[in-house]
């Protein structure tokens, strides 16, 4: 950038377009929707078949999947930080907030989950409703935040399948798993990967804006 | 030049405004994105971060990041004050002018 003599309108231009570029950092990659919901969705399934075969150690997929997400958060909190590829070069206002809401909402998991298993309520597949209440909250502010609309789409989708499992409640029984299957599929996985790919596309242009 | 005489010497240069314009929209950012997004070369842009800091616009920490210099530049309030009369001022400016 060459030092001018500028003009008011040259001023106001370029304030607008350093606005423009440091927005270009809010985005989001998709990768954590993806994984959490291919996680989510494959443990939702195989629970569903290992009820309807009558196997045994039905719910044993719900601890593996327990420890898995330990380990990714240990990972996101202890690893990543420290690994220079992935070190954030700038940190925006709303990363903070969408960072810190990421821990609001697992530490509020995992109390839910212990609260799950020490008052019995995941024993009647109840349990799914709130996790999809909780699931919604996170995704909408989230969504909001990025100005991300389907993962909105994604959140109202958890809410109403939170609301079906209360409604239904009696009447689904083990089908309430493939209410939350349903549900992350469309509210997870669809908008993790569509914000995959225009995270991917938008990086391809920055660096064709930094070579050029 | 006489009707720019109000607005902030300091600020109203393109690369100094435009690393301003980055730091007031982020919470702190590595030297290396501002060079990035302002085109700019490393030693042009040290030079204008360094009169940033002077006037107390922007604070510069260096530091080591596994075992790599990493330079985070922060804006100061006394930065964002600046930048805020700035802008009302090239406003004013750009009113009369219409």
């Amino acid at each position: 950038m060459e030092e001018n003599r500028l003009s008011g309108s040259e001023s106001m231009k370029i304030i607008e377009q350093m606005i423009g570029r440091a927005r270009e950092e809010e985005k989001d990659s998709g990768i954590g929707w993806i994984v959490w919901g291919w996680m989510l969705f494959l443990a939702s399934i195989i629970n569903y078949l290992m009820i309807v075969m009558d196997a045994p150690n039905k719910y044993i997929i719900w601890n593996i999947f327990g420890i898995l997400s330990l380990l990714l958060v240990l990972y996101a909190i202890i690893v990543k930080p420290f690994t220079k590829k992935n070190a954030p070069r700038v940190m925006t206002y709303t990363n903070e907030l969408v960072n810190r809401m990421g821990i609001a909402f697992f530490i509020s998991l995992l109390i839910m989950v212990i609260g799950n298993y020490t008052t019995g309520i995941n024993s009647s597949g109840l349990n799914f409703a709130y996790l999809l209440l909780l699931y919604g909250f996170w995704m909408f502010i989230h969504a909001s935040a990025y100005r991300f609309n389907l993962l909105k789409v994604g959140a109202f989708i958890n809410w109403a399948g939170a609301l079906v499992i209360f409604i239904f409640f009696n009447e689904l029984g083990k089908n309430i798993l493939l209410v939350h299957a349903f549900c992350v599929a469309l509210g997870y996985i669809v908008p993790g990967h569509i914000a995959r790919k225009r995270f991917g596309q938008s990086v391809r242009n920055q660096d064709k804006q930094t070579e050029s | 030049m006489s009707e720019f005489k109000d607005l902030d010497p300091i600020l109203h240069s393109q690369l100094r405004l435009a690393v301003v314009s980055l730091l007031v929209s982020v919470k702190e950012a590595e030297f290396t994105f501002l060079k990035d997004k302002t085109n700019a070369t490393a030693g042009n842009l040290s030079v204008q971060l360094q009169k940033l800091k002077e006037v107390g616009y922007v604070e510069i920490t260096k530091q080591f990041k596994d075992n790599y210099p990493q330079t985070l530049c922060r804006i100061t309030k006394k930065g964002i004050k600046a930048f805020e009369d700035y802008v009302r001022d090239l406003r004013g400016y750009l009113d009369v002018q219409k």
